[in-house]
């Protein structure tokens, strides 16, 4: 199967075709340009999918590849090169079937979405999709770090081009430049971290003998040297990892980077399903499972991991309680979700965090195509209260929308309980094992499963069950093909995509029936290196992250009753006819909640109060150290270039006298050194 | 047989009597015939050690030397044509529109 | 298929008797075009010969009894001659469309061409000297080629007197190698010069050597013609001899020096001729970058900054400290340099050519809002402009980026340094003329230009290969690699 690694090269090449398509048709001849460029972006991404899906067979059949596909710069000086490649493991091959077949769904239903509502600049949004998918399909394969970044860049790019995709009003335009300075910031660290990963290795290749992740291991053995600057290589590697995380949080939204995300919502909600929930913000804990052969060796950072996301779990759980716009509940749940992607990772559950990446990715971005059903129903207007008794006026999108919501909710058999239980066990067994701090994550995580199961179902009820609150709510129509059946494809899927890996049932239907976990950890014949096989003894061995026995049956209870108290209090409170607010039972809280613990603010403080006098410090050096001396070079040298072209006489005999003179000092100079003299 | 130092000094002689010429005169035509000098201070080497090492390369690298000297006679006049055509007068240090 | 190693020598050297055939039987009609065509095919088929012969692999091939000798970074050179002289005569091919003498023009062209292809395979003293010959005499035909403009007769005198004293003396010089060793092959001297016992006459020679490949790469002090030439020159003349002449300077001072006087002998002769260039190096590029800040007229600033880059090029023979894989990539640095900025450099005296062309007029403030009128010129030159100054927007980045490495590890940081500082000045007075072009506001508004076919692709097709070699700088760099590894481990 030598040909599917040039058929994978194209996984991304054809989106970009679309990308390019749709921008200079588009320009030059938008009539020429059928749905406004949702048709090319429809048939490139559906390629993409078949593409993916035979990568995906072909790794099934144990042919993981690395190739390295261009070599950009030489290593030249006993430096290093730096490489484009193209690495198909388990880990990518699926990424890129989530990818690829999230954003054909999303390309449909944007034909509802966009299309039928005449919605203007469509060859400017189908070209940012086109270029998204690209980009992200482009991160997923990336063969090492550098590559990674720039792509990890370009999607962060498309993300500000689509969020302000109705820049001339005020909300998106500031929405969008607020996504890319936050998540920019935290890509600072992981550019430094990049650099400080070459200087130190050599290489940032991702997987192989000679990858990073295997040098670093090799080091803290003692059987390779690598350069530290000086540092122990286990502290050094810690700083490194903690560097790289600082991309992860911004782009993932984990506390403290998350607050762009709900600002993000101002974006067409096809694109929030997209970006903003499936794939873009999964590419910062991507990253994590991406470099895990390097995490597993680094206790601390998994620790920080763990925390993290525990905490960001409960943390933007808790801001989803009081939300009044649906979207903006979703978008608070996304942060949640992706924090126990975090705590699984963290906590050594590589399978475990990658199933949540999985199986959210499918529910979230159902819930954002039916939450968007909504909004068209409704619209655009938001307002959870504005709603009610949509059940009976769009029946196929609240059927899949309470699959999802089941699935988000954590409630067996769907795909979300699976997958979070996965990962609470997991934190559980480690907490047990000796790491209080994992522990601790797990609390956090356990306390926001009750408050999941509550928002989501408040969400549910307030937007489908009782009467209609509205005039709009009452005339609400259901929702045109294009839209019914992407959600309705997502809606099965978020029943069913759990089973791929029963982790809760281990001990009951033994291990053949755990297909993720047989796939991402099977060996990989086609790639030398520490692969996925060996994260559980690296995070044991290295890192020194034991486990005990819990039945992980007992942990699925716990977490599922846990699930349905909330669940049941949000039937109690909102499954009737008059549903009301109920906020002030939290109190003072209540208005802390609302105003999302005022983060916002303190950002803002932080800019304007610490960092702005900070910063003009900093210029009065610039302007006086620093400018005082560029200008003295530079007006040395405009002194000095006005007299040494007078040399330049235009006399000819001065040039010929001048030249046999330099030539003179030449001759003594070498004479001198030969010994003439 | 003269040694070859004393050709190398006449050679050096002949060689700094051109570049005098080089820098002192500003008759162009005067100039080629310095510059002619120095070449020749050239082939006087060419053709002394040629015979001191018994090899011909020498002596060939000195017809070499006089058929450039032509070439360059006549791009030089050419040039030098062009020069009075334009300024009026052969004179060297005249043109001096472009400076500094 | 084997080609004869001689394969661009040949194309080069017939098409120019072609060129003079054609015009000795139809001297009366108008044919700018053929002789244009035929020059520019003449180019790229030599180019495309020369990456043929280096793509066959056939390592060094000497021939005519040692007198030449082939092998990678002749090509490699003959490449970079080759495209150059085809970017100049599309470009001629609008420049010199009035002007009577056409053959004669593009002859003299194709003539400096084969005699640069001829240096960069140069395998003795005699090969060399006759080589760079046939390079000067066309070379101040073609600066005073415009003869009813006191300009171009003023540069062509200049060079001619430069030219000629400074031939003179590589005569003597060669004559005082001869004198001290009794051969002209470049093995033959290397064998020779170990150990020589007159290490006097020797020197003296070596340095007259030197005197005279300074003149070709306008270097201090050799550089005083350069000024004057280059901005007297038809434009499109001035872009050929600071790109490919300056290169064959390069390509024969790197044979010489790398096969002919090894350092390890030299350096046990007690003349270390790495720290001569060491200083001509930082001279060169110090009073190039300085004296092309305040310079008014753009033609000059770019004839002064073309001095500055014979300095950086220099860092390929001044920062050899001896093992095998450091010399190679800082020699290796030095020929990409010359090849990015054989394109770079010719690219943006081509822009002045339109300019010319449009009597835009010659100082900055004449270039003043250009961008309005030309948008694209406009943008290829600060493409062009911006990658000569080592901005990471064309392949000029990597070079001076590996140049200045080289320096280092050679331990020369102190040359890297002033490289360095060199590089941020010339940032300012290239800065200058791109802010002119796209942020002044010009004298008079919606002035309509003429888009000369030949002057813009040519400059189209410079640009688009100098940011392409930021992309994708890998193949001309293996390419410089291999040529530099010919020379170093020959």
């Amino acid at each position: 199967m030598a040909d599917v690694t040039t058929a994978v090269t194209a996984i991304p090449l054809v989106p970009f075709a679309a990308f390019l398509v749709a921008l200079l048709v588009g320009h030059y001849k938008p009539a020429a340009l059928p749905k406004g460029g949702a048709l090319a972006g429809i048939a490139a991404t559906a390629v993409s999918l078949a593409l993916s899906v035979w990568a995906f067979l072909t790794v099934g059949a144990g042919g993981a590849t690395l190739s390295r596909v261009w070599t950009w710069v030489p290593a030249a000086n006993d430096s290093f090169a730096l490489t484009f490649g193209v690495l198909v493991d388990p880990l990518s091959a699926l990424m890129v079937v989530i990818v690829s077949g999230v954003s054909l769904l999303v390309h449909v239903f944007s034909l509802g979405y966009m299309n039928d509502e005449g919605e203007g600049g469509l060859p400017r949004y189908y070209a940012g999709l086109g270029l998204f998918t690209a980009s992200m399909l482009a991160f997923a394969l990336a063969s090492n770090l550098l590559q990674a970044f720039v792509f990890f860049e370009l999607v962060g790019f498309c993300s500000w081009w689509l969020i302000g995709h109705w820049f001339r009003e005020p909300g998106p335009a500031s929405a969008a430049k607020k996504a890319f300075l936050v998540t920019r910031f935290g890509d600072y660290f992981l550019l430094v971290g990049l650099v400080g990963v070459l200087g130190t290795f050599g290489t940032a290749a991702f997987a192989g003998d000679a990858s990073f992740p295997a040098l670093a291991h090799a080091a803290l053995e003692g059987e390779a040297s690598v350069n530290t600057f000086g540092v122990d290589p286990a502290t050094w590697f810690t700083t490194l990892g903690l560097l790289i995380l600082g991309g992860v949080i911004g782009k993932s939204a984990q506390f403290p980077l998350q607050t762009w995300l709900p600002d993000a919502m101002e974006g067409p909600t096809p694109v929030s399903a997209l970006i903003h929930a499936a794939t873009m913000v999964a590419a910062g804990v991507y990253l994590v499972a991406r470099l895990y052969g390097f995490y597993a060796l680094t206790p601390t950072v998994l620790t920080v991991i763990a925390l993290v996301g525990g905490f960001t779990a409960l943390f933007a759980a808790t801001m989803a309680l009081v939300k009044r716009e649906i979207k903006q509940v979703l978008a608070y749940s996304t942060i949640s979700q992706y924090g126990y992607i975090m705590l699984g990772l963290g906590s050594g559950g590589y399978v475990a965090g990658v199933f949540h990446l999985l199986t959210h990715a499918t529910f979230k971005a159902l819930l954002f195509l039916g939450a968007g059903a909504v909004i068209i129903a409704m619209h655009h207007d938001e307002d959870m209260w504005k709603m009610g008794g949509l059940k009976e006026r769009m029946p196929t999108v609240y059927w899949a929308f309470l699959s999802g919501s089941l699935a988000l909710a954590g409630i067996v058999p769907f795909a979300g309980f699976w997958s979070k239980d996965a990962v609470l066990h997991h934190a559980l067994t480690v907490g047990l094992g000796g790491q209080p701090l994992v522990l601790l994550a797990y609390l956090m995580g356990l306390v926001a499963v009750a408050f999941t199961g509550f928002y989501t179902f408040r969400m549910v009820f307030l937007t489908f069950h009782g009467e209609p609150r509205s005039e709009t709510a009452r005339d609400a129509g259901p929702a045109s093909a294009n839209m019914r059946v992407p959600v309705a494809i997502l809606g099965v899927l978020a029943a069913v995509v759990g089973l791929v890996n029963v982790d809760p049932l281990k001990g009951v239907v033994g291990e053949h029936l755990l297909f993720l976990e047989r796939w991402l950890n099977g060996p990989l014949p086609g790639l030398a290196g520490p692969t996925a096989e060996h994260y559980h003894e690296l995070v044991v061995d290295v890192a020194g992250f034991h486990t005990v026995a819990v039945s992980p049956t007992v942990s699925a209870v716990v977490s599922l009753v846990v699930a349905l108290a909330g669940v049941a209090l949000a039937w109690t409170w909102y499954n009737v006819p008059e549903p009301s607010e109920k906020t002030d039972v939290l109190g003072p809280t209540k208005t802390l909640l609302y105003n999302n613990y005022y983060q916002d603010e303190f950002q803002t403080w932080l800019a304007t109060g610490v960092v702005e006098p900070l910063a003009d410090a900093v210029d009065v050096f610039d302007a006086s150290v620093v400018d005082g001396v560029v200008n003295g070079v530079s007006s040395t040298s405009l002194v000095a270039s006005d007299r040494l072209r007078r040399v330049q006489t235009g006399v000819v005999t001065t040039y010929t006298t001048q030249l046999v003179l330099g030539l003179v000092v030449l001759l003594l100079i070498v004479l001198l050194l030969g010994g003439w003299f | 047989m003269v040694p070859l130092q004393y050709y190398l000094l006449f050679s050096a002689a002949m060689f700094c009597i051109g570049v005098f010429g080089v820098l002192a005169r500003r008759n162009a035509l005067v100039y080629l015939m310095s510059v002619e000098l120095m070449l020749n201070a050239a082939n006087v080497v060419f053709v002394a050690s040629s015979a001191h090492y018994g090899t011909i390369s020498g002596q060939v690298f000195s017809l070499f030397t006089m058929a450039l000297a032509a070439a360059e006679v006549a791009v030089g006049v050419g040039i030098v044509l062009v020069a009075y055509r334009n300024f009026k007068d052969i004179d060297i240090t005249n043109p001096t529109s472009m400076r500094w | 298929m084997a080609l004869p190693a001689l394969t661009p020598q040949y194309v080069l050297g017939l098409a120019a008797l072609l060129v003079l055939v054609v015009d000795a039987f139809t001297p009366t009609s108008r044919k700018n075009g053929l002789l244009a065509g035929l020059t520019a095919l003449a180019g790229v088929t030599s180019a495309g010969a020369a990456a043929w012969l280096y793509a066959g692999g056939a390592g060094r091939t000497t021939l005519f009894d040692g007198a030449l000798a082939v092998d990678a970074s002749t090509s490699f050179f003959t490449a970079v001659f080759g495209c150059v002289a085809a970017l100049v005569a599309v470009a001629s091919y609008d420049y010199v469309r009035e002007e009577p003498h056409q053959s004669a023009y593009y002859a003299l062209v194709l003539l400096a061409t084969a005699g640069m292809s001829v240096m960069a395979a140069a395998n003795s003293l005699v090969t060399a000297f006759l080589a760079l010959e046939l390079v000067s005499l066309p070379a101040y035909a073609l600066v005073a080629y415009l003869k009813r403009d006191a300009g171009s007769a003023e540069a062509g005198l200049k060079y001619f007197v430069v030219g000629a004293l400074s031939s003179a003396i590589l005569v003597y010089g060669i004559s005082l190698v001869y004198a001290a060793t009794g051969v002209f092959g470049f093995a033959a001297l290397a064998d020779a010069v170990a150990g020589n016992a007159h290490v006097t006459v020797l020197g003296a020679g070596v340095v007259m050597l030197i005197g005279g490949f300074a003149f070709k790469t306008a270097s201090v002090p050799f550089h005083f013609w350069a000024p004057e030439a280059y901005e007297g020159a038809p434009a499109p003349v001035s872009a050929f001899l600071s790109s490919a002449s300056k290169a064959a300077g390069f390509v024969l001072a790197f044979r010489v020096f790398l096969l002919a006087f090894p350092l390890a002998a030299f350096e046990a002769l007690g003349i270390p001729w790495t720290l001569v260039f060491a200083v001509l190096a930082v001279v060169t590029m110090t009073l190039g970058n300085v004296a092309a800040a305040t310079q008014t007229n753009v033609k000059r600033m770019l004839a002064y900054s073309s001095i500055g880059h014979a300095g950086y090029a220099l860092i390929g023979l001044a920062a050899l400290s001896g093992p095998t894989s450091s010399d190679v990539a800082v020699v290796g640095a030095s020929f990409s340099h010359l090849f990015v900025y054989g394109f770079t450099n010719t690219g943006a005296f081509l822009v002045v050519a339109l300019a010319e062309r449009w009597g835009v007029g010659r100082t900055f403030e004449d270039y003043a809002g250009l961008a309005r009128s030309a948008p694209v010129a406009s943008a290829v030159l600060a493409v062009l402009l911006f990658s000569l100054a080592g901005l990471p927007v064309g392949g000029g980045f990597w070079t001076k980026y590996a140049l200045f490495l080289g320096a280092v590890q050679s331990g020369l940081w102190w040359l890297a340094a002033v490289g360095v500082v060199n590089s941020a000045l010339s940032l300012f007075y290239y800065s200058r003329l791109v802010k002119a072009v796209w942020v002044d506001a010009p004298d008079e508004t919606g002035v309509a230009r003429e888009r000369p076919t030949g002057i813009y692709a040519a400059v189209v097709v410079a640009a688009v290969v100098t940011v392409a070699l930021l992309v994708a700088p890998d193949v001309v760099f293996s390419w410089a690699d291999a040529a530099a590894r010919a020379l170093v481990s020959a």
